[in-house]
């Protein structure tokens, strides 16, 4: 389970396979004496479905097939092989009448179906789906979207917007609050919906475990150069979380270190002499800021960002090691 | 370096950050135009002399098209630089 918790956040960048596979392997070792594993192992899905609409626009796939593998995520764990909703199926089994005892009436029928509705909803599918519908109308994936496929002489449509996961909740009641709530995302601003996404994510999603590794922010930072600018945006987001993070526990000495370092660099590199062309170049890139904030911006931004982010993760680690060190050598 | 993402860095790193920013990009910018032929330097230093900022995005865009990765080597080299 700590391993799939450690590889979430960076889950796109395998299409989520690796974490399935995992989670595959979860029975094969699933403790004796733990009595909260199914609850763990619903919640865990759940938290990966939700983080496959966080990470959607990272994901370098089309949105048919991000689209299908949410799907087929969430009824692969939260269906067929969910403890809580294949337990209501055969619980919907057992509270048939046996057929000796006649057809069953219509308020058998009722009971029957009502009460594996109630059961099902120990389960997460219907409420990770809604919750994966918003999540990716606060990204601004579109609802309706289809595309066409040739298979032979017919032509076959493909749902690959929200809809395609909306049609799948399957409890009514949860149903029906999510369209509204859709619609009212639909309806708000790029800001609002960006802000919303924030505290959405900052409530429920997972952040990655520092110190990061230098490739996730090389993917990072390649992706939001290839894609377009709201994508930027969301690692602003991103980024700004992890900083809040860093910034608790931040140890201002090392801190100092590091800016000095930093400091002598700067200063022996500007004795080195530059060609003129490439100092017009620079003053160019830094001159023109639409340039900025599509290029060579985004790019230097990124690149610092992970810089500064693994420098104070390296030092968090760092004092960790040289606090643990201290309480070995003095309890000596 | 846009502004407002120099906000996200703690306050105290805000003036190193900007200028380690200047330096990867000098670095960056000083590759690529070692890696330009004699011609095309003096077409560099002559395009960007000039006030004719379309024909300076068309030479980045038909000379320095590494520009992004040779970015990201030299900010792996400043993070070594740092570390050591």
């Amino acid at each position: 389970m700590k391993l799939i918790e450690d590889w979430l956040p960076f889950g796109h960048l395998d299409d989520f396979k690796g974490i399935d596979e995992l989670i595959d392997r979860m029975d094969e070792n699933r403790p004796k004496t733990v009595l909260t594993f199914n609850y763990r192992k619903e919640k865990l899905a759940q938290k990966v479905a939700q983080e496959m609409a966080f990470q959607y626009k990272f994901w370098n796939k089309s949105d048919g097939e991000k689209i299908e593998t949410i799907s087929g995520f969430i009824d692969k764990w939260l269906k067929d092989n969910s403890y809580y909703y294949q337990g209501a199926e055969k619980y919907k089994d057992l509270l048939q009448p046996p057929e000796e005892m006649g057809k069953p009436t219509k308020i058998e029928k009722w009971f029957t179906k009502e009460t594996s509705t109630l059961l099902k909803l120990l389960g997460e599918r219907d409420r990770t789906l809604k919750q994966v519908c918003e999540i990716l109308a606060m990204e601004g994936v579109p609802y309706q979207k289809e595309i066409k496929e040739i298979q032979g002489e017919k032509e076959i449509k493909h749902e690959v917007g929200i809809r395609a996961l909306y049609n799948q909740i399957e409890n009514q009641n949860i149903k029906r609050t999510t369209g509204p709530k859709l619609r009212k995302i639909e309806e708000m601003t790029k800001k609002e919906r960006l802000q919303l996404f924030t505290k959405t994510k900052k409530e429920l999603g997972v952040l990655p475990k520092l110190p990061l590794k230098l490739e996730y922010y090389e993917s990072l930072v390649s992706s939001i150069l290839k894609e377009d600018p709201e994508k930027a945006e969301l690692a602003a987001i991103c980024a700004s979380e992890i900083l809040d993070k860093v910034n608790q526990k931040e140890g201002k000495e090392q801190l100092a270190q590091m800016k000095e370092k930093a400091q002598g660099i700067i200063a022996k590199e500007q004795i080195v002499p530059k060609p003129e062309a490439v100092q017009k170049a620079k003053e160019h890139l830094e001159k023109k800021k639409s340039i900025l904030s599509q290029a060579a911006g985004l790019a230097g931004y990124g690149l610092l960002l992970f810089l500064v982010l693994v420098l104070l993760g390296e030092i968090k680690l760092g004092e960790k090691i040289t606090g643990a060190s201290t309480n070995i050598l003095q309890k000596k | 370096m846009d502004q407002n993402f120099l906000k996200l860095f703690p306050p105290e790193l805000q003036e190193t950050i900007s200028s380690l920013y200047d330096v990867i990009l000098e670095r960056a910018l000083t590759r690529a135009y070692q890696n330009l032929d004699e011609e095309k330097k003096a077409l560099m230093a002559q395009i960007f002399s000039l006030d004719n900022d379309k024909a300076k995005e068309n030479f980045l865009k038909e000379y320095l098209k590494d520009l992004d990765s040779l970015i990201v080597e030299e900010t792996k080299k400043i993070l070594e630089e740092i570390k050591k």
